[in-house]
């Protein structure tokens, strides 16, 4: 053991396990003892040095001798001492403590044992040791639990730090996320209103509605051009929206310029004020049928400058529905206009047509067919209750295949095709299409040309035997003439060949007057002419008609004039008393009168015959209506001298006075000359 | 006067015939139109009245076949009416035209003798 004296201890001491102070020699001995023993460091002070002994030193044990007189001044050393090294173990070997003094030792100064003087170190100086190892142990133990103690407090500090961080930022974007639904759910309403619409006016104003949020701006101003030259443009005043129609010359791509300034004066002129700041935004349409369509929209605004922005981005949400609303309400505009436009074509189609089922009811008809209230074609065209006679649509339902056929209704004639509506070749029509034709004048016209052929026929061999029958009697006339000329006045040969005469002239007359008959078409044309002359002219001609009836013939006193085709006229007279004659063949009365009515001359021709049929009344004058069998009957036919009658200005018609038989009425306007 | 009468009706010629010959004029007939261009060449008529359809040669074939010297009066007759205005009947050859039947026979007689008279003024 070194004996110390200095108070400086050499630096190269690290751990002293033993620290003796005031030992003598015998207890250094033992201490030595343990030293050597367990090769250990020790050192031996005077109490004195104790408190220079600096703390870099780890002190094990400190082994000091107390006695009473020495213990008050000594405590304090020891007490101090132990307080600077927690880990250090008090040995204190004393003589003549008191009691008290021991507990005081043992108590406030923690000393580990206190042992008597003379009594053996060893074991003590062992557990001191040992004792001070665990201290050691358990001062270490404490640091280390110090430590992590204060590694755990930062953590805490550390976690709490992020966990407020974190929930910062989590609120953050929470709030973020809630104002991102809130436009969400805004841009979706807009949506909605705008999915529901019907018209660009409904747009303009939900359009309105959704940027009045941004005060800013003014209601919008929306133009549309094209296809034609013409610009709509659409804005507010006060509430209401007003559609415009704006002339552009030259083309209104000046309105979609990159220069406003056009776009200013437009709009100047169309709302007679001057303009603001303008935000103007285009449209863009993919449809081919808006392919000659522009548009734009425009809002006048007094946005500041940070406003711009959120403006900017309020548009780009909106934009892209606003654009496919208006395409779509342009596309439905640009339908509608050609739906109406195949209305009107359909409907301002000249003849009739109508789509039918196969119960011949009506789906679908043109302005040329009159429907009414019916359910089915017969009914709304025909005015019947059954299908009409020769109607081609069943046909046209069997066969899957176009039929054509000619119905009469009333008194026209209509060539109605049928065409089949099917979805494919394997299924049967399920609708037809009917359109009418109506043909009536062709057919009139074919009758009347056959007619006129006939007539032609009819007048060449009339006229070939009118001549050859004029010659003889041209000969007998003019002989006779001549042989009266010689013959005395009274005698009864004169009077013979007088009556030879007049009978000659007598043919002659009728064979005149069938000439005149036979040449239609000759170039004759309307003359003034006396209908009393024309039906003397006529009757006779009717002779061998009229051998079996009584007949009367009254005759206006005053001759009638009319303006007529003299031939045609007295064929219309010849057919109308041939006919009367024809429905008399058992025998009865025909009467001829003509008469004056005003400024109309009247005929009459009436028989005692059955009668015309109640049913057929309104057909008689049909083109090809007969009651006769083929190859009887010259004449017109009724329809014929109708037309010859009406074409003169006057009218013919059945008269429905009569109970029994028939009468006709011509009425001719009369003429002064 | 020398009348020349060709046509194809007997009783025609005959009273033709008749009426002139009361009258005091000399009268040939035939009974055709070959008929007629003989007699008419032979007999170089100052009058003639001649139908206009017979068989054989008809009146104005007649007419162009003889070639009638200026001074003849010729009436052509017919039962025929409504092709003739006095420009085609000129045309033919002829002068006048009349429709048959006659209202009287008298009135041929007069309508030649008249005829004749303005032509050989």
């Amino acid at each position: 053991m070194e004996l110390m004296l200095n108070y400086d201890l050499p630096a190269d001491i690290g751990t002293i396990d033993f620290l003796c102070v005031d030992l003598d020699s015998d207890e250094q001995m033992q201490v030595d003892g343990v030293l050597s023993d367990k090769n250990l460091a020790g050192l031996a002070i005077p109490v004195e040095a104790l408190s220079g002994v600096s703390s870099r030193h780890e002190v094990k044990v400190l082994v000091v001798y107390l006695s009473a007189d020495s213990f008050k001044k000594k405590f304090n050393d020891i007490s101090d001492f132990k307080n600077q090294r927690k880990a250090t173990t008090l040995l204190v070997i004393h003589s003549d403590l008191s009691t008290d003094q021991v507990s005081q030792l043992l108590s406030e100064a923690t000393v580990f044992s206190v042992i008597g003087k003379g009594e053996s170190l060893k074991q003590s100086l062992l557990k001191a040791l040992e004792h001070s190892t665990v201290q050691q142990g358990y001062l270490q133990s404490l640091q280390k639990v110090k430590n992590q103690n204060k590694t755990l407090e930062s953590l805490k500090e550390n976690l709490e730090g992020v966990v407020f961080e974190r929930t910062k930022k989590d609120l953050a974007a929470s709030q973020q996320m809630e104002t991102s639904v809130k436009e969400l759910q805004s841009i979706l309403s807009f949506i909605k209103n705008v999915s529901r619409l019907e018209s660009i006016e409904e747009l303009m104003v939900q359009v309105r509605q959704e940027f009045k949020k941004i005060h800013a701006l003014m209601p919008p101003i929306l133009m549309v051009a094209g296809p034609s030259q013409d610009v709509r443009a659409f804005y507010f005043q006060g509430k209401q929206l007003i559609e415009k129609l704006l002339k552009f010359d030259p083309l209104s791509d000046s309105l979609f310029s990159t220069d406003d300034s056009l776009l200013r004066k437009h709009l100047s002129n169309v709302l007679g004020r001057p303009f603001g700041h303008l935000s103007k935004m285009e449209f863009n349409f993919h449809s081919a049928e808006l392919e000659q369509v522009k548009s734009l929209i425009v809002f006048e605004h007094s946005l500041g400058e940070e406003e711009q922005s959120e403006y900017a981005k309020y548009w780009q949400q909106r934009w892209p529905i606003v654009n496919m609303a208006l395409e779509s309400l342009l596309l439905k505009e640009s339908l509608q206009r050609i739906a109406r436009q195949w209305a009107r074509t359909f409907n301002n189609m000249a003849d009739p047509i109508v789509i039918v089922d196969s119960q011949f009811r009506m789906s679908l008809s043109n302005s040329g067919f009159h429907t009414k209230n019916h359910l089915t074609c017969y009914q709304a065209f025909a005015d019947r209750e059954t299908p009409c006679k020769d109607c081609p649509i069943a046909d046209t339902f069997a066969t899957g295949e176009p039929k054509t056929a000619d119905i009469r209704v009333a008194d026209k004639i209509f060539r109605v095709h049928s065409y089949p509506i099917k979805l494919d070749d394997h299924h049967a029509p399920s609708h037809v299409i009917n359109q009418y034709v109506d043909i009536t004048q062709t057919i009139d016209l074919q009758s009347k040309v056959i007619q006129g052929e006939k007539m032609a026929a009819v007048g060449l061999l009339a006229g070939n035997i009118a001549h050859e029958l004029n010659n003889p009697l041209t000969g007998i006339f003019s002989l006779v003439q001549l042989l009266l000329e010689d013959l005395p006045a009274g005698s009864s040969t004169h009077s013979d060949l007088t009556e030879i005469m007049n009978a000659s002239a007598r043919c002659q007359r009728i064979i005149k007057d069938l000439l005149e008959f036979s040449s239609v078409g000759e170039g004759s044309h309307a003359q003034s002419i006396d209908v009393n002359v024309l039906l003397n002219k006529t009757l006779p001609l009717l002779k061998m008609a009229m051998r079996m009836l009584n007949s009367e013939l009254n005759l206006h006193s005053q001759p009638l004039r009319v303006k007529a085709n003299p031939q045609l006229l007295q064929q219309v007279l010849f057919n109308l008393i041939n006919n009367a004659c024809q429905a008399m063949d058992e025998g009865g009365q025909l009467t001829v009168t003509t008469e004056c009515d005003g400024d109309w001359a009247k005929i009459r021709i009436a028989d005692t015959g059955t009668g015309i049929p109640a049913e057929i009344r309104d057909s008689i004058f049909d083109p090809f209506f007969t009651t006769k069998s083929e190859g009887k009957g010259t004449g017109l036919g009724l329809s014929m001298s109708k037309s010859v009658v009406e074409r003169a200005g006057g009218r013919l018609r059945l008269s429905d006075d009569l109970k029994t038989g028939t009468e006709f009425i011509i009425t001719l306007p009369l003429v002064s000359e | 006067m020398k009348v020349l009468i060709v046509d194809d009706e007997p009783l025609v010629r005959r009273s033709l015939e008749k009426v002139f010959t009361k009258l005091g004029h000399d009268v040939v007939t035939a009974s055709d139109g070959t008929e007629g261009v003989a007699a008419w060449r032979e007999s170089e008529p100052d009058g003639v009245v001649i139908d206009v359809l017979m068989p054989g040669l008809t009146g104005p074939e007649v007419i162009a076949e003889v070639s009638p010297s200026p001074s003849t009066a010729i009436v052509l007759i017919s039962a025929y009416s409504g092709d003739y205005d006095p420009d085609s009947v000129k045309q033919l050859g002829a002068d006048i035209f009349i429709e048959k039947p006659f209202s009287s026979i008298q009135d041929i007689v007069d309508q030649l003798e008249k005829v004749w008279s303005v032509k050989n003024k």
